[in-house]
C-alpha cells in the first residue's frame, strides 16, 4: 500500500467539479468506474457539508467492486483534518487482469480532494492526482572495502550494506565477494582493494540515494559504483551464476562472453544422422543406402556388424526397406570381421575377388562360400 | 583475347586479402557487456589502456557504445587503468 502523503508536498491547483473526473487510469475508462468515481465525489461533497460526522464515517473505509469485464476496483478512504480543511483522499486500486492476459498489475491511484471550509458553502474544492505505481528495477553496486581492515571488519562493513538495502525493502538477488584484487592505479595510496557486488530489486528506486550517500561517508569503502541493469544484464548474471557462460578461448569466437554450452541444446543432432561408429561403407556390398538402414537399426560398429549372421541383417533391411531385397548380406559379417580387426589389406584382397565374382552371375559360388565360412 | 576463365594463377590471388569483418556482439548475439570483467574489455584497448576505434574492432556502433560505456565503468573501478604503457 502506498503511504498516505504528505500534504505539504502538493501543489493545489483549482480544478471544477464537474465530470469526468480525472482520477481514474487514463488508458482504460470502463464507464462504470468514471460513474462510480463521480458519484463518490458527489457523495463527499454532499456530505462535506457537515464535515464533522462525515470524517468518523468514512475513515479508512474500503469499498471492493468489480464490473461485469471482471476488472475489479477497490477504493480505500483516507482521511486527514487539517484545519481549516479536510482532506478526502481516495486510493485506487485497478486489478487489470482480465484486460490485459498475463499481465497482473496493480495502478494505485490516489485522489485527494481538499475541501476548504468556509463560512459560506458551496465549498470550494481542489483536486489533484498521483500516480504510485511500483516498478521494481535492477540495480547492480560494486564497492571496494579498504584490504588494510581485518577480515572480519570488511566483512561486517559489505554485511552492513546488504542489511541496509533490506532494511529499505530492495530484495537481494545476490552478493559476489569478488574478494582481493590488484588496482591497476594506486587509490587512497593502496594498491589492492575488497571487491564486492551486490545485485538487487528496489521498488522505484528508492533505497538507492540514502546507499550511496552511506558508501561516500563510509571511510572503509574507497570506490563504489552502482549501475542500472536492463533485462540483458539481469540475465547475463543469472546466466554466469549458473555457470553457462564458458570461457571459450578460440580465435574466431570472443574470449569467456561465449555462451558455448548454452548453444549446444539449441540445435540437437537429430538422430540419424551418427558421425560416430565406423564407415560400414568400407564392405564391399554395402553403399549409401544400406549402411544408413544399418546405422539407424544401431549397428554403427564393424564389431556389431561382425557378430550378425546374415539371416540378422536381412531381417533388418527388409523391415527398413523393400529395394534390399536384391542384397547378399552373406560375406558381410566376416568382413566386418576383418575391418573390426583392422585387416585392411586382407579385407581389400578379398574385396577385390567379390567385385569380380560379381559380374559374373555368382550367387551359388557366394552361398557356396557363405556355408564354407559358417562351418 | 584470353576470357577470364583462361586465366590461371598457380597462386590464390586472394591471399592476402582482408578478412571481412564483423561485429562479434551482433554475430554471436552477445546483449551485454559485464563491465566487471577486465580480460574481456582488453580486447577493445590497445597497449596504452585507451578505446581501440570502431573501424579497428569492427564493432556496430550501438555496441561500440557500450564497450566504451563499460570500459569507462572499469576504469572507475580500478579494473582497467586509465592512462597505461605496454597493456598487452
Amino acid at each position: 500500500m502506498a503511504p498516505f502523503l504528505d500534504l505539504a508536498l502538493f501543489k493545489l491547483h483549482p480544478l471544477s467539479i464537474a465530470p469526468p473526473f480525472k482520477a481514474l487510469n487514463k488508458e482504460l475508462q470502463p464507464p462504470e468506474f468514471s460513474r462510480i468515481s463521480f458519484l463518490f465525489a458527489r457523495l463527499c461533497l454532499a456530505k462535506a457539508k457537515v464535515p464533522t460526522p462525515f470524517i468518523p464515517a468514512l475513515k479508512d473505509e474500503t469499498i471492493e467492486m468489480s464490473n461485469s469485464q471482471g476488472t475489479k476496483l477497490q477504493i480505500i478512504f483516507h482521511f486527514k483534518f487539517y484545519a481549516p480543511f479536510f482532506i478526502v483522499s481516495f486510493e485506487f486500486s485497478l486489478l487489470l487482469q482480465p484486460l490485459f492476459e498475463n499481465l497482473i498489475l496493480h495502478r494505485f491511484e490516489r485522489v485527494v480532494l481538499v475541501f476548504w471550509i468556509t463560512k459560506n458553502p458551496p465549498f470550494r474544492t481542489s483536486c489533484f492526482e498521483t500516480k504510485t505505481s511500483v516498478l521494481m528495477r535492477n540495480y547492480e553496486v560494486t564497492f571496494i572495502v579498504d584490504p588494510v581492515l581485518s577480515g572480519g571488519e570488511i566483512k561486517t562493513t559489505a554485511q552492513a550494506y546488504v542489511d541496509h538495502l533490506q532494511k529499505k525493502g530492495c530484495k537481494i538477488v545476490h552478493v559476489d565477494e569478488m574478494g582481493l584484487r590488484q588496482l591497476t592505479y594506486p587509490i587512497k595510496r593502496r594498491t589492492t582493494g575488497v571487491y564486492y557486488c551486490i545485485e538487487y530489486e528496489a521498488p522505484n528506486g528508492e533505497g538507492i540515494a540514502p546507499m550511496e550517500l552511506a558508501l561516500r561517508r563510509d571511510e572503509r569503502i574507497m570506490r563504489f559504483l552502482t549501475v542500472h541493469l536492463d533485462k540483458f544484464g539481469v540475465k547475463y548474471n543469472q546466466d554466469k551464476r549458473d555457470g553457462k557462460i564458458g570461457k571459450a578461448k578460440k580465435i574466431a569466437k570472443p574470449v569467456e562472453e561465449v555462451k558455448t554450452v548454452k548453444r549446444e541444446p539449441k540445435r540437437p543432432k537429430p538422430a540419424v544422422q551418427q558421425p560416430q561408429g565406423d564407415n560400414l561403407k568400407r564392405i564391399e556390398g554395402i553403399g549409401p543406402k544400406v549402411s544408413e538402414a544399418l546405422k539407424s537399426a544401431g549397428v554403427t560398429t564393424f564389431a556389431k556388424l561382425a557378430s550378425m549372421t546374415p539371416e540378422d541383417i536381412k531381417a533388418i533391411l527388409d523391415k527398413d526397406s523393400d529395394r534390399f531385397h536384391n542384397q547378399d548380406p552373406g560375406t558381410w559379417a566376416k568382413q566386418a570381421e576383418l575391418a573390426a580387426a583392422g585387416d585392411w589389406d586382407k579385407l581389400k584382397a578379398w574385396q577385390e575377388d567379390l567385385k569380380t565374382e560379381k559380374m559374373v552371375p555368382a550367387k551359388p559360388k557366394a552361398q557356396v562360400k557363405t556355408t564354407e565360412e559358417e562351418e | 583475347m584470353a576470357s577470364r576463365d583462361d586465366i590461371k594463377f598457380l597462386t590464390n590471388p586472394n591471399i592476402g586479402q582482408r578478412q571481412k569483418k564483423y561485429c562479434r556482439f551482433r554475430r554471436y548475439g552477445i546483449k551485454y557487456i559485464d563491465y566487471k570483467d577486465p580480460d574481456f574489455l582488453m580486447q577493445f584497448v590497445n597497449e596504452q589502456g585507451k578505446v581501440l576505434p570502431r573501424r579497428i574492432t569492427g564493432n556496430s556502433l550501438k555496441y561500440q557504445r557500450k564497450v566504451a560505456i563499460a570500459i569507462k565503468r572499469a576504469r572507475h573501478l580500478a579494473m582497467l587503468p586509465y592512462v597505461a604503457d605496454l597493456l598487452k
